[in-house]
């Protein structure tokens, strides 16, 4: 190494020794460069899935809860105040029957027409058909039709 | 060896221990006495120039080849040593004393340093100039580095390093001029 009047010195084989002690810390480094990556990388998988559960938290907690209406606390008190909740089926027979007195009550002629044709015909019921008929008709609308009829 | 040869070896994993030993071995000296002749202090000195060459290390892969490998090692080396003087002037500010009489202190006890009354005088001329112009003398006057290879390693045109030295010169020569004047040349 040239230098130009260089008043300072050094220890003996002082740059020997140097050299040892640069590659035994470069080896040390190496080793925590070897480590710190995997430990950096799993930090940044953590963060990720932090950061999911924080927005999926948030999100969350912003979403509006489902407010019960009048119409619903109703019906509610309906079903708890009826001592024998009605099924399904009998709710399904009894809008059937509703619509069927609905076309009596918005088309009496057209009804009435269609029983002229069957008496015309001289149709004859059998006991089941009477029955099955007497199941869809309500007996009120029946008995007004039959009386209306007399 | 080159320093294509060089980095091929310090780029490959299998290599990169050969090549760095070779790197440590061939940079040591030049590092070190570059830092020397900042920091003053040979324990400074010793410590700085271990942490740079772990600098270069763990840096080599970020080495882009946009200058030379030399031109590399000693940006990397000027800037730790300025960052450490840097700091070590910031913890210095509560002092009633400068960093630079501190140093100077320091140097008269230094057994590994010439502490003749002319090298003293000269010192503290020396660590009186501006930070810039004291790395510019530095490397010029005791590293005999060519201002061409300062250009690249300081990123500054050859005329601004030339005038800065001009100036650095100067003013260490008016305060030594009472002094040992004749007994110090300057190269020009």
């Amino acid at each position: 190494m040239k230098t130009r009047n260089n008043p300072f010195k050094v220890p003996e084989n002082y740059f020997d020794s140097l050299e040892k002690d640069i590659l035994s810390k470069v080896g040390q480094a190496s080793k925590k460069q070897y480590f710190f990556p995997k430990a950096k990388q799993m930090l940044k998988y953590a963060a990720v899935i932090l950061l999911f559960v924080a927005i999926g938290g948030t999100i969350w907690w912003n979403i509006p809860k489902k407010t019960t209406t009048t119409q619903d606390q109703m019906a509610i008190t309906q079903v708890k105040s009826d001592p024998k909740p009605t099924s399904i089926a009998t709710k399904i027979e009894e809008v059937e029957q509703n619509k069927t007195i609905d076309k009596v009550i918005a088309n009496p002629t057209k009804v009435k027409k269609q029983e002229k044709e069957l008496n015309e015909d001289k149709l004859e019921l059998s006991d089941d058909e009477l029955e099955y008929l007497e199941y869809y008709l309500n007996e009120d609308v029946l008995t007004d039709y039959l009386t209306y009829n007399d | 060896m080159t320093d294509k040869e060089l980095i091929s070896l310090l780029l490959n994993n299998k290599t990169r221990e050969k090549g760095f030993s070779l790197l440590a071995h061939t940079y040591k000296e030049k590092i070190y006495w570059q830092v020397r002749h900042m920091v003053l202090s040979h324990e400074d000195a010793n410590d700085l120039t271990q942490d740079i060459f772990i600098k270069i290390f763990q840096n080599i892969d970020s080495f882009n080849h946009d200058s030379s490998l030399s031109t590399w090692i000693y940006r990397i080396s000027l800037n730790h040593t300025l960052n450490f003087l840097q700091s070590k002037s910031q913890k210095h500010k509560s002092s009633l004393k400068t960093l630079e009489d501190t140093m100077l202190d320091n140097l008269k006890s230094d057994k590994y340093f010439d502490s003749s009354e002319i090298e003293l005088k000269l010192q503290k001329a020396i660590l009186s100039l501006p930070e810039k112009q004291r790395l510019v003398f530095s490397l010029r006057y005791y590293d005999d580095m060519p201002f061409k290879e300062m250009e690249e390693i300081l990123k500054t045109s050859q005329s601004t390093l030339k005038s800065t030295y001009h100036f650095a010169v100067k003013k260490v020569e008016e305060m030594l001029l009472d002094e040992e004047k004749n007994k110090i040349s300057f190269p020009h």
